[in-house]
C-alpha cells in the first residue's frame, strides 16, 4: 500500500518525465538522467528516492528512441539500432507510428525486467551462505566482467578500475580510524564524494564533448504526426520480437558491464535473423524497432537484480542508484532481504509501476519532447552544466566538491578520448570499501594466507568464473580469427 | 586539434605511473602498528603495484601496435575557456557568495561564448534564458528542497 502514497507516485511520475526528456537529448543518456536527479532524492524517503531514479532510468531508455526516430540520431547508445528502422518508418509512415512501436515494446521489456526481480530473493538467500572470501571474489568478478566484456581495451579498462579502487581508499580507514590520502583536508575525511565524481566524469565530460561538436548544427525534422499510436493488430504482429528482445535484455542486463547497448544490438540482430521479412530491415520494419527497444528496457530490471541480491551494480546507472541506497543508509546485497523486506518489495512492485508510468507519460509528452530536440548546443550545454554544478553543491554544501567535479571532468575527457573505461572506474570506486573490508577480514581469519580462497567450495567456483571471464575476450578473438581464416581459404 | 593516439597514451600512462609511485609512497607512510602487516597500508600497496604493472603492460601493448591513430578534439578553445570561466566562477562563489548574481554572469559568458551570433537580440534572449534557469533553480532547490545556495 506504501507504493500508492502520494510521494512515491509523484516520484515515479517526475522521474519518468525527467528520464524521457534527458534520454531524448542526444549524448546525455540514462546515467546522466539518474545523476541529475540524485541530489533531489537526499531529503526523500528511501523508497521514493530509489523509485524516482529507476523511473528516470526506464524513461531515459525509452526517451533515447525519440531522437533516434525523428532525427536519425540515437538519444542514448542503446537506441542506436532503433535509428535503422525507426527513422525509416518515421519517414515512410509517420514518427507517431514508430513511437507507438517503441513505447509498447519498451513497456513490455520493462515489465519483463520487473518480473525477473522476483527471483532476486532466492539468489540473495543463497548468497547469505557466502562470507568475506566470497564477497571479495564476487566484487573482483564484477570488476573483471566489466573490464573484459564491456570495453574496447581490456588493459586500459583494468587501469581505470584500479584508479577507481584507489579513489575509494581516500578517507578514514574503517578498521583503524587512520586518515589516508587526505592531505589533512577535512573535506576528504569521508573520501571523495560519489556525486562530485559522477557528475564530473559523466555530465562535465559529456558537456565538453558537446562543446567540441559543431555548435552551429541545427536539427530539422517534420513536426507532423508525432503522437504515438499503433493498433492492437500491429502490436500483436510484432509481439514475438518484443518477447525475444525482452528475454535477451533481461539476461544480458544481469551481467555487469554488458549493458543496454549490447543487448539492444544483439536483439536487433536476432530479430533480423528470425524475421520472414529480412529484406525490409533498415527500411522501416517494425520488428527492427520493437526488439531493441524491448531489450534496452528489459536491461534495467536485469541490471537491478545483481545490485539487490549481491550488491554488485549491473551498469553505471545502477552504480548511481547504489549510491542512493548508501546515502539513505541502506546497503544493497543479500542482507537487504532480511533487514529491509518492506523496502525491497516496495522496489519490486514500484518498478512495475514505473513501466506503467513510462507508458502514460510517454504517450503524453513524446510530441512535446520531440520539439525539445530543436534546442541548440550553445543553450543546452551551459544549462546542463549549471544544473550539474548545483547538484554537486546540493549534495555536500561544499564548494570543494565543485573543484573535485571539475578535475574529474577533465580526467574523464582524457579517459574517454583514449579508450579508458569510465564505467569500470565507477564500479570499482563503489565496490572499493566492500572489497577492502572483505579482503582484510578474510586475511585476518586466515592469518594472512591466501590459501583460504582455495579451501572453500564457493570461493573455488568463483575463481573458476574469474578465470573464464579473463579468458573470454581472448577466446572470442581466437574464434573470430579462425572464422576469418576459414572464409579466406573458402574464397 | 589532433594529436597522435600513441603519444597521448604514453603521456597519460606516464602520469598514471607517477601517480602510482606517489600513491605507493603515501601508502608506505601510513604506519599504525609496525607488527600489523595487513593494516591500512596493505590494500593501497596492492593497488599501487597493480597500477604500475598494468600501465607498463599497456605501454608495451601500445608500442607493439603497428598503426597509430589520431585523437581529435574540435573547438578546443571553447572547452578550455569553459574550464577557465568555471574556475573563476567557483572561486567567486567561494569568496563572495551571491550565488544568483555570479551565476547569471557565468551563464551569460558561456551563452555568448558559444553563440555564433553576438547581436543585441541574442544578448537579450540569452539574458531571458539565464533568468529562467535561475528561477527554475531557485524554485526547485531553494524553495522545494530547502537547499540554500
Amino acid at each position: 500500500m506504501e507504493i500508492f502514497s502520494p510521494i512515491n507516485l509523484l516520484a515515479i511520475f517526475f522521474g519518468t518525465l525527467v528520464g524521457i526528456f534527458i534520454g531524448a537529448l542526444p549524448g546525455l543518456g540514462a546515467t546522466i538522467a539518474v545523476i541529475l536527479l540524485l541530489p533531489i532524492t537526499f531529503n526523500m524517503p528511501p523508497l521514493a528516492a530509489i523509485l524516482m531514479l529507476l523511473a528516470a532510468f526506464q524513461g531515459a531508455e525509452y526517451g533515447g528512441s525519440i531522437s533516434a526516430i525523428v532525427l536519425g540520431i540515437p538519444g542514448t547508445a542503446a537506441a542506436a539500432p532503433t535509428v535503422l528502422d525507426g527513422n525509416a518508418l518515421a519517414k515512410k509512415v509517420s514518427p507517431g507510428k514508430a513511437f507507438g512501436y517503441s513505447l509498447s515494446a519498451s513497456v513490455i521489456g520493462g515489465i519483463a525486467g520487473g518480473l525477473l526481480l522476483f527471483t532476486a530473493e532466492p539468489i540473495a538467500m543463497f548468497a547469505l551462505r557466502f562470507s568475506d572470501p566470497e564477497f571479495f571474489l564476487i566484487g573482483i568478478l564484477g570488476i573483471l566482467t566489466i573490464t573484459s566484456l564491456g570495453s574496447k581495451d581490456n588493459i586500459k579498462s583494468m587501469i581505470s578500475a584500479v584508479l577507481g579502487l584507489m579513489a575509494g581508499t581516500v578517507g578514514i580507514d574503517m578498521f583503524t580510524g587512520v586518515q589516508r590520502f587526505t592531505w589533512n583536508r577535512l573535506e576528504l575525511a569521508d573520501g571523495f564524494s560519489l556525486i562530485a565524481l559522477l557528475v564530473g566524469m559523466y555530465a562535465f565530460t559529456e558537456i565538453f564533448v558537446m562543446i567540441s561538436e559543431d555548435l552551429r548544427k541545427r536539427y530539422h525534422f517534420n513536426a507532423k504526426g508525432l503522437r504515438s499510436a499503433i493498433t492492437f493488430k500491429e502490436f500483436r504482429e510484432t509481439f514475438k520480437f518484443t518477447g525475444v528482445g525482452s528475454i535477451i535484455g533481461v539476461i544480458l542486463g544481469i551481467v555487469p558491464g554488458v549493458g543496454a547497448s549490447a543487448s539492444s544490438w544483439l536483439s536487433y540482430t536476432a530479430a533480423r535473423k528470425m524475421s520472414k521479412k529480412q529484406e525490409e530491415f533498415g527500411k522501416g520494419n517494425p520488428e527492427g524497432i520493437v526488439a531493441p527497444e524491448a531489450a534496452n528496457n528489459a536491461t534495467v530490471g536485469g541490471s537491478l537484480l545483481p545490485l539487490m541480491s549481491l550488491g554488485i551494480p549491473g551498469s553505471p546507472a545502477m552504480a548511481v542508484i547504489m549510491g542512493a541506497f548508501i546515502i539513505h543508509g541502506v546497503r544493497p546485497g543479500p542482507n537487504l532481504f532480511t533487514n529491509n523486506t518492506n523496502l525491497v518489495y516496495g522496489i519490486f512492485y514500484g518498478f512495475l509501476f514505473t513501466t506503467i508510468a513510462m507508458y502514460l507519460v510517454g504517450k503524453l509528452v513524446t510530441p512535446l519532447f520531440s520539439r525539445a530536440l530543436l534546442v541548440k548546443v550553445p543553450l543546452l550545454a551551459p544549462a546542463v552544466l549549471l544544473v550539474s554544478i548545483v547538484g554537486v553543491y546540493a549534495d555536500s554544501k561544499l564548494t570543494f566538491e565543485l573543484w573535485v567535479a571539475l578535475i574529474a571532468g577533465i580526467v574523464g575527457l582524457v579517459m574517454r578520448l583514449l579508450d579508458f573505461s569510465i564505467p569500470a572506474f565507477f564500479l570499482a570506486f563503489v565496490l572499493s570499501p566492500i572489497l577492502e573490508e572483505s579482503l582484510r577480514r578474510t586475511l585476518l581469519i586466515s592469518d594472512g594466507s591466501y590459501a583460504i580462497f582455495l579451501q572453500r567450495p564457493f570461493s573455488v567456483a568463483l575463481l573458476v568464473l574469474i578465470v573464464i571471464v579473463l579468458a573470454a575476450p581472448y577466446a572470442f578473438k581466437a574464434i573470430k580469427l579462425r572464422r576469418l581464416r576459414k572464409q579466406q581459404t573458402a574464397t | 586539434m589532433a594529436v597522435s593516439y600513441k603519444k597521448a597514451t604514453y603521456a597519460t600512462l606516464l602520469l598514471f605511473i607517477l601517480l602510482g609511485l606517489g600513491y605507493l609512497k603515501m601508502a608506505g607512510d601510513i604506519v599504525v602498528n609496525r607488527t600489523d602487516t595487513m593494516g591500512p597500508h596493505y590494500f593501497p600497496t596492492l593497488l599501487g603495484i597493480a597500477l604500475i604493472v598494468l600501465c607498463l603492460i599497456s605501454w608495451i601493448q601500445t608500442a607493439r601496435k603497428q598503426e597509430d591513430g589520431e585523437v581529435r578534439l574540435s573547438n578546443l578553445k571553447f572547452i578550455l575557456w569553459s574550464i577557465v570561466v568555471s574556475v573563476l566562477y567557483f572561486a567567486a562563489w567561494e569568496v563572495f557568495g551571491y550565488f544568483y548574481v555570479i551565476t547569471f554572469v557565468y551563464l551569460m559568458i558561456l551563452f555568448m561564448m558559444l553563440s555564433d551570433k553576438k547581436t543585441i537580440r541574442v544578448w537579450l534572449f540569452n539574458a531571458v534564458v539565464s533568468l529562467g534557469l535561475l528561477l527554475f533553480i531557485y524554485l526547485i532547490f531553494d524553495k522545494l528542497l530547502s537547499i540554500r545556495l
